[in-house]
């Protein structure tokens, strides 16, 4: 009995597919322990017990090396004890005719259990891979499922299909005309002319390329509504996991159809965004076409009526009409000028980069402020010695203005507009302050996207137009942020604050030693 | 003169407002201002105006909606305020019972126009006459006779129709819609081009320069008005 134990354990635990010579080799090794065994058995116990020695080798050598080992050790078992252990020994003669029947029964017992235990340890082989290969599938499933970019998705198809076979993947996946996206694992790969041929051909026929290229065999990642993309399967160091290779087809099969859902996901997003621009444009459209037509009516109407009924008039309306000609001609010039900068960036014209020191402009559209709301003191506060920006006055001073008007339209009269310019390490920080109903966290994030389609302008209480949206676009341009914050620290009103960058080539030079 | 015609205007837009009220009250009427939709209604209910102004874009509700609540209390006419290029907006407006319209900017002389047809209608009598004039247009209902400056115009009865119904319009729009219902039938809504041809054949006889028309105006894109004459008050 202890044979058993020696040879059942002995190599049956690794090698699954190991070829014909291990098979014949473990054959071989069983024989030779077997008729150690039995050779130290033989002095103690009748021969017929070799025989059971020789069966434990044989169905060992099947179980661990599969039915041709079984076979092998079989036959190699019958020669062997005929020879060493059958009267005449070290003959192959038979002297018992007896045992002429006894070798031949021996034979055939042989041969049946190896072979049958091979077919067992096969059949036990196979359903060891299956499960491996459907728990590899349903793990590279569960994984991709929860992968909802694309590149997350390419990246771990081609990972688990690289390990598949144990080699390099390389996955193309064609965005447009313009270019594709490629992926690779574990080295990186470029694809040569005469892969991104093949790749071409793989996508035009949706079969795998024919001609093999050195380095590539390419196959379509295919659904049913067509070629998602193509994978390019690099020989590997050694294709030996039959399981993971098993897996190959399903693997590429997942891999298409994550990679459509993704495509998918993907187009429907660029629709939606696509939509939004749209919708955006169109609220845009409506609010400019709202915004300059309302002064236009009011100058229209004003002047047709003066000349039409003015002596009918009281003196005091007809300086009203006069005074709301002149107000709304200054709404429109700004509105017009707000316009040419929103075409001006819409045109991809960049802001000038001049030097600028921001309290300039600041000091400018201050000025501008008091002109227009002369009941809103407008207060201006320059806490920072001479600094540069990069960026263009001009527009820098009407986006400080607009925001200066939001916020005085905002304001009760006489309450206070605070403009600020302060330092904050290497940027300029302009705040402006009012004390004014201020706004929900709503409203703030409406603020620079003015989106209401059916109803034109809010009333005039409220924070919008135009302005806040070439605001952002402009500070953008100049590198900067626009943020507004409300109710303020202090309690109420609302805060909208620029932040621009200094650029330090623009600083004045640090003080000579001696200098005041 | 016992009293002086109300008029409502219903439109956000203070600037707007600032310029009307005291046009409005130059041209010989009393105005009555509201801010949005819901302030509107209210004063139609309080003040029983002679005429309704109404801008379609409203802070609170959709313009086309208080045209509707109005209706189902008065039939006071009511004119629209809208942005040129909003022909299906106006046509809307039109449908859901708004008598008129006038587009964004407009010269007071226009809006003045404009109110005059619709006291004119509203104010009852002359739509019942059989013989209906516009300056030197007369058309006799009954007798289904046209003559221009005393000379008789021959037309063919889908003209005549046509002209009769622009003609008891008194100077208001009437949409491609309406005109087809009722000179065509409901089943012949959507065939604008019957109503150029007619109209072109109209003009034909009637204009002095076809080219050129004076009485029968084009609405680009709504519809049809006969041109107001002033003088009609008699």
């Amino acid at each position: 009995m202890t044979g058993r134990s020696d040879i059942g354990t002995g190599t049956a635990g690794r090698g699954s597919s190991g070829g014909l010579p291990l098979a014949l080799a473990g054959a071989a090794a069983a024989v030779a322990l077997a008729m150690v065994v039995g050779h130290r058995l033989i002095g103690t116990l009748p021969s017929a017990y070799v025989v059971s020695v020789f069966l434990v080798a044989i169905l060992a050598a099947a179980a661990a090396f599969g039915p041709w080992s079984g076979f092998a050790a079989a036959l190699g078992s019958f020669f062997a004890y005929d020879f060493f252990f059958v009267e005449p020994t070290f003959t192959f003669d038979v002297a018992d005719p007896r045992e002429v029947f006894a070798l031949g029964v021996f034979l055939a017992a042989a041969v049946l259990t190896g072979v049958l235990a091979g077919r067992l340890r096969e059949t036990a082989d196979e359903a060891r891979q299956r499960a491996e290969t459907l728990s590899l599938l349903h793990d590279f499933a569960e994984r991709i499922a929860v992968t909802t970019d694309l590149d997350g998705i390419r990246a771990l198809a081609v990972r688990r299909i690289a390990a598949a076979i144990d080699g390099t993947a390389i996955l193309v996946d064609r965005l447009d005309e313009a270019g594709a996206a490629v992926e690779s694992w574990p080295d990186p790969v470029t694809p040569t002319a005469d892969e991104l041929r093949l790749i071409d051909e793989v996508y035009a026929t949706g079969r795998p390329s024919e001609a093999p290229s050195p380095r590539f065999e390419f196959r379509p990642l295919i659904t049913a509504g067509g070629i998602v993309a193509v994978i390019g399967l690099g020989p590997g160091p050694h294709r030996r996991h039959r399981a993971r290779e098993q897996a190959l087809p399903a693997l590429i099969d997942q891999a298409a159809t994550a990679l459509e859902r993704a495509h998918f996901a993907a187009d429907r997003a660029i629709a939606q965004a696509a939509a939004d621009r749209e919708r955006l444009r169109s609220a845009l459209l409506s609010s400019i076409s709202h915004d300059l037509r309302t002064p236009l009516a009011t100058i229209l109407g004003s002047v047709t009526s003066l000349r039409q009924l003015g002596d009918q008039m009281e003196p005091a309306d007809r300086a009203d009409l006069l005074a709301a000609i002149e107000e709304e001609t200054d709404r429109l010039s700004r509105f017009v000028a707000d316009l040419l900068a929103m075409t001006r960036l819409e045109a991809g014209l960049d802001v000038r980069r001049d030097w600028v020191d921001p309290a300039d402009p600041v000091a400018a559209a201050a000025e501008h402020l008091r002109r227009v709301h002369p009941s809103n003191p407008i207060r201006v506060r320059i806490d920072t010695p001479p600094t540069a920006i990069r960026g263009e006055a001009t527009l820098l001073e009407q986006v400080v203005f607009n925001l200066g008007d939001n916020a005085a339209k905002a304001s009760r009269p006489g309450a206070p507009i605070d403009l600020r310019v302060t330092r904050d390490g290497q940027r300029i920080v302009v705040a402006i302050t009012d004390r004014g109903r201020g706004l929900t966290p709503e409203e703030i994030v409406r603020l620079f996207v003015r989106a209401q389609t059916r109803t034109p302008d809010p009333s005039p209480e409220t924070h919008g137009g135009l302005g806040l949206a070439i605001a952002r676009r402009v500070i953008g341009a100049m590198g900067g942020t626009i943020t507004a914050e409300s109710p303020t620290p202090e309690g109420r009103g609302t805060r909208v604050t620029l932040e621009l960058p200094i650029d330090p080539a623009g600083e004045p030079p640090p003080k000579e030693a001696g200098e005041p | 003169m016992t009293r002086r015609p109300q008029i409502l205007v219903v439109d956000d837009e203070p600037q707007i407002q600032r310029f009307l009220k005291p046009a409005l009250a130059a041209a010989g009427y009393d105005v009555i201002r509201a801010m949005d939709g819901a302030e509107g209604l209210a004063a139609v209910r309080a003040h029983a105006p002679d005429v309704v102004v109404l801008d379609l874009g409203l802070p609170d509700m959709d313009g086309k909606e208080v045209i509707a609540l109005v209706r189902r209390q008065v039939d006071t006419p009511i004119i629209v305020l809208s942005a040129r290029g909003e022909e299906a907006e106006k046509i809307a407006a039109l449908d859901r019972g708004a008598d008129d319209y006038v587009a964004k900017p407009f010269g007071i002389g226009e809006l003045l126009a404009r109110i005059r047809v619709a006291l004119r209608a509203s104010g009852g009598g002359g739509v019942q006459a059989s013989i209906l004039t516009c300056g030197d247009l007369s058309v006799d209902l009954d007798a289904h006779r046209v003559t221009r400056a005393g000379e008789p115009v021959k037309l063919t009865p889908k003209e005549f129709d046509l002209l009769a119904h622009l003609m008891r319009a008194s100077g208001r729009v009437l949409t491609h819609r309406a005109l087809l219902a009722r000179v065509w039938g409901a089943g012949h809504t959507e065939d604008t081009q019957y109503l150029r041809v007619f109209i072109g054949q109209i003009r034909q006889k009637l204009e002095r320069d076809p080219a050129a028309p004076e009485l029968i105006v084009t609405e680009p894109g709504v519809g049809y008005r006969i041109r107001y004459d002033a003088p009609a008050e008699s």
